[in-house]
């Protein structure tokens, strides 16, 4: 997740707890069955009986289908189906009824994928990806082949076929490395390269591309990490002692190093360890640090090195 | 395997639209063994999609009795609820007076899907929702029950169910085959499997049905607790994956302890060697394995599989009953194979006697004499090499060339101590705890 997803999706969250708090004030709910249901309320009394659902419809088999009504339904407000898929979420865990209606969440569910919203499309992408449904990522893919229009934005397909590693999204990640314009589209297909042994070539190549953007490969070294640690420790010191790479770049180079490397091999090439140290190598770092203005990487760089030498240096 | 229209590279709704138009219950056993080249390259899902279609037609077409393993397995394991619908519907196009004995299987799988159950189709291959006529597996497994008259509520696990044996292919040459342990230790496939009785099951971390290779790692561990003088392995099916730190860290949060006679492994040569040796039931797309079954092998001192258990569970009980038969055999077989050597007649003075015993020996000549003799020391050496004694082949050679010269009392000695040496050099004890 890159920082402005992350800065996104705080400021949503610190907005549903301001209007939680704003519907709170404002006191509970005679009926709320009838409210949730009556399109002429206003959405903030409908929500607000929605949510009190979720906590009374635990035992009543007849409130949780009206929670499932309302979120199949592409006529009701995108915010009420939104507060009818939360209030089922909920019931997940705390029913005692939901597991023998769980064909019914999954059936309704499926039904509104195709949901005119692209909010509670996602969320419900999201809901069914978790549940490693084979019908929503045989919509994902669909999208990502191009056979028919993306129900979600590539990135969060991605995202979400990756829950289930027999989703066999792994060729098509592959073909998406190669050919898509966007780093964060990429930096997500390699993340989930990370369970395909076969992908041990391409992410060795994308992570030694100095033409591809820093984060993707660091994603790439991470995948190796996982899947060959071996190879990923001589690609791993080429870059770390390489002064025209990415501090942050060097910096994941030294941390895979030391925590997936060969430790009995690590502290016995002391060459490696001088190099690291090497005022020359320093020096580029320190110059390039300030010539990208990357302040906190070129910091994390020297915490790296030194947690590296810490370890594996000579005593 | 059969010549079907339907194979490696069949599109999808091709395959739909033969299977619930054209193929027969025959044919669709074939095709629903996991290794068949119809599944090579296929995603999970579409294996799915496509095993559950064919189960499903069982109910129209009846029930093959070769068919009712895989129903059995699905009901026993299964927890994608396509599959188990499709197993319960297809109970039905069995006989209703065998088919009453299997509800503890029924029953099995309505607990299985407690937490587990969605909203299936079997009227449209691949339908896009919404859609109007759904079942799902526990109203299809509730069918079934009330279908044989039995109550959803019973015991659990009941009947010795009769299993055909796996297919036996010819043993493919393991010595092809190298293995890596848990520990990173590399080793050629004969050097754990040769020596000593074995036990092998197989497996992969990443196998998302805990009742399949995480029941099976649970169950060797308890293997372990109860055999000893017995080597137990567990080969894993995605050896790319599998590196040895996470075989070892799956192994032993399942009660492994491993040690020189317990290891697991993967393959780094060999693996299409490893599948055919042991006739694997398991299939893959790219690196990914896209369906397997249970399977485990008892294997002899040769290395030899001796008895495979596949599909449903297997109970350390059974496990234990087998090797105990192995082991018993390889107590005999020490003893009386090196008994026949040694009075088989090695030289013209036994061999006159055995004749004169027969009362043929007052015959004025005896022109096949010199054949049998040849006939005899032959079968000797052969036995001996087998074993791989490597002073008893030479004492054997060296008999056979003095039977054949002007000292044959020597070369009977030689031979003689040839076999005593064969049947005393072997002192491993395979008894148990």
């Amino acid at each position: 997740m890159d920082i402005q997803e992350y800065r996104r999706q705080v400021e949503e969250e610190l907005e549903r707890e301001a209007a939680s708090a704003s519907l709170e004030s404002v006191g509970s709910d005679a009926d709320p069955v009838s409210t949730a249901a009556d399109p002429s309320a206003s959405g903030e009394r409908r929500i607000r009986a929605i949510r009190e659902l979720a906590g009374s419809a635990r035992e009543n088999r007849a409130e949780i289908e009206i929670l499932l009504r309302l979120l199949r339904s592409d006529s009701e407000p995108p915010a009420v189906r939104l507060a009818a898929l939360g209030a089922l979420g909920q019931l997940q865990f705390t029913s005692p009824l939901f597991n023998e209606m769980r064909p019914e969440f999954i059936d309704t569910l499926r039904s509104a994928v195709d949901a005119s919203d692209e909010e509670v499309r996602t969320r419900v992408l999201e809901t069914l990806a978790q549940h490693k449904d084979e019908y929503a990522q045989r919509r994902l893919l669909a999208g990502l082949r191009g056979e028919e229009p993306p129900l979600v934005p590539e990135q969060k397909a991605i995202q979400f076929l990756g829950y289930d590693i027999h989703a066999e999204h792994y060729p098509l990640l592959r073909e998406i490395v190669e050919r898509s314009d966007s780093p964060g589209v990429r930096r997500e297909a390699v993340r989930l390269l990370s369970s395909d042994p076969t992908a041990v070539e391409i992410l060795g190549r994308v992570f030694q591309d100095r033409t591809e953007h820093h984060e993707v490969r660091r994603a790439a070294a991470g995948a190796l990490a996982t899947l060959a640690p071996q190879d990923l420790e001589g690609r791993a010191k080429e870059v770390a002692l390489d002064p025209g790479e990415a501090p942050a770049l060097r910096a994941t180079s030294l941390t895979a190093l030391e925590h997936f490397g060969n430790p009995a091999a690590l502290e016995a090439d002391q060459e490696f360890l001088e190099r690291l140290d090497a005022g020359a190598a320093r020096t580029a770092i320190t110059e390039e640090s300030m010539d990208l203005g990357s302040g906190p990487a070129a910091t994390e760089l020297d915490q790296a090195i030194s947690r590296f030498k810490g370890r594996f240096g000579r005593k | 395997m059969t010549a079907l229209p339907i194979g490696t590279g069949t599109a999808e709704d091709a395959f739909a639209e033969w299977v619930r138009s054209a193929a027969t219950g025959d044919e669709l056993v074939a095709l629903l063994a996991e290794e068949h080249p119809l599944y090579a390259g296929r995603s999970t899902n579409e294996t799915t999609r496509m095993r559950g279609w064919m189960l499903a037609q069982f109910e129209r077409i009846g029930l093959p009795d070769a068919a009712l393993p895989f129903v059995l397995e699905e009901l026993e394991s299964g927890r994608d609820p396509f599959l188990v619908a499709a197993a319960a519907t297809a109970m039905r196009g069995g006989d209703i007076g065998a088919m009453r004995s299997f509800a503890p299987f029924l029953r099995q799988a309505v607990r299985n899907m407690r937490f587990l159950d969605g909203s299936v189709t079997f009227e449209v291959y691949k339908p896009r929702w919404p859609i109007s006529h759904t079942t799902t597996a526990a109203k299809e497994l509730r069918a079934t029950l009330a279908w044989l008259g039995q109550p959803e509520e019973g015991a659990a696990g009941c009947c010795e169910v009769e299993i055909p044996p796996v297919p036996r292919t010819l043993p493919a040459d393991t010595d092809a085959i190298e293995l890596e342990d848990q520990d990173g230790r590399r080793l050629p496939f004969r050097d754990f499997f040769r020596g000593k009785p074995a036990v092998v099951a197989f497996f992969y971390t990443r196998c998302d049905n805990p009742n399949k290779c995480s029941l099976t790692i649970t169950r060797l561990a308890q293997l372990q607790e109860r055999l000893s003088g017995v080597r137990l392995a567990a080969i894993t099916y995605d050896p790319l994956y599998d590196l040895p730190q996470r075989m070892r860290s799956f192994g032993e949060s399942r009660g492994i302890h491993f040690g020189e006679d317990v290891r697991f492994f993967r393959t780094v040569r060999g693996f299409d060697q490893l599948r055919a040796h042991f006739a694997l039931g398991v299939n893959f797309n790219g690196a990914i394995v896209n369906r397997h079954r249970i399977e485990l092998a008892v294997m002899d001192a040769r290395g030899r599989v001796v008895s495979s258990f596949a599909r449903l569970q297997w109970e350390p009980e059974a496990i234990v009953r087998t090797v105990q038969r192995v082991r018993a055999l390889r107590l005999v077989r020490p003893v009386f194979a090196p008994l026949l050597l040694a009075i088989l007649p090695k030289c013209p003075l036994c061999l006159t006697a055995y004749l004169g015993a027969a009362g043929v020996s007052v015959m004025q000549s005896m022109p096949y004499l010199r054949g049998l003799l040849f006939l005899f020391v032959a079968m000797h050496w052969v036995a001996v090499f087998r074993r791989r004694r490597w002073l008893a082949v030479a004492l054997s050679t060296a008999g056979a060339a003095a039977l054949f010269s002007p000292l044959p009392v020597a070369g009977a000695v030689l031979i003689a101590v040839s076999s005593l040496l064969t049947a005393y050099s072997r002192p491993h004890s395979y008894f148990g705890r």
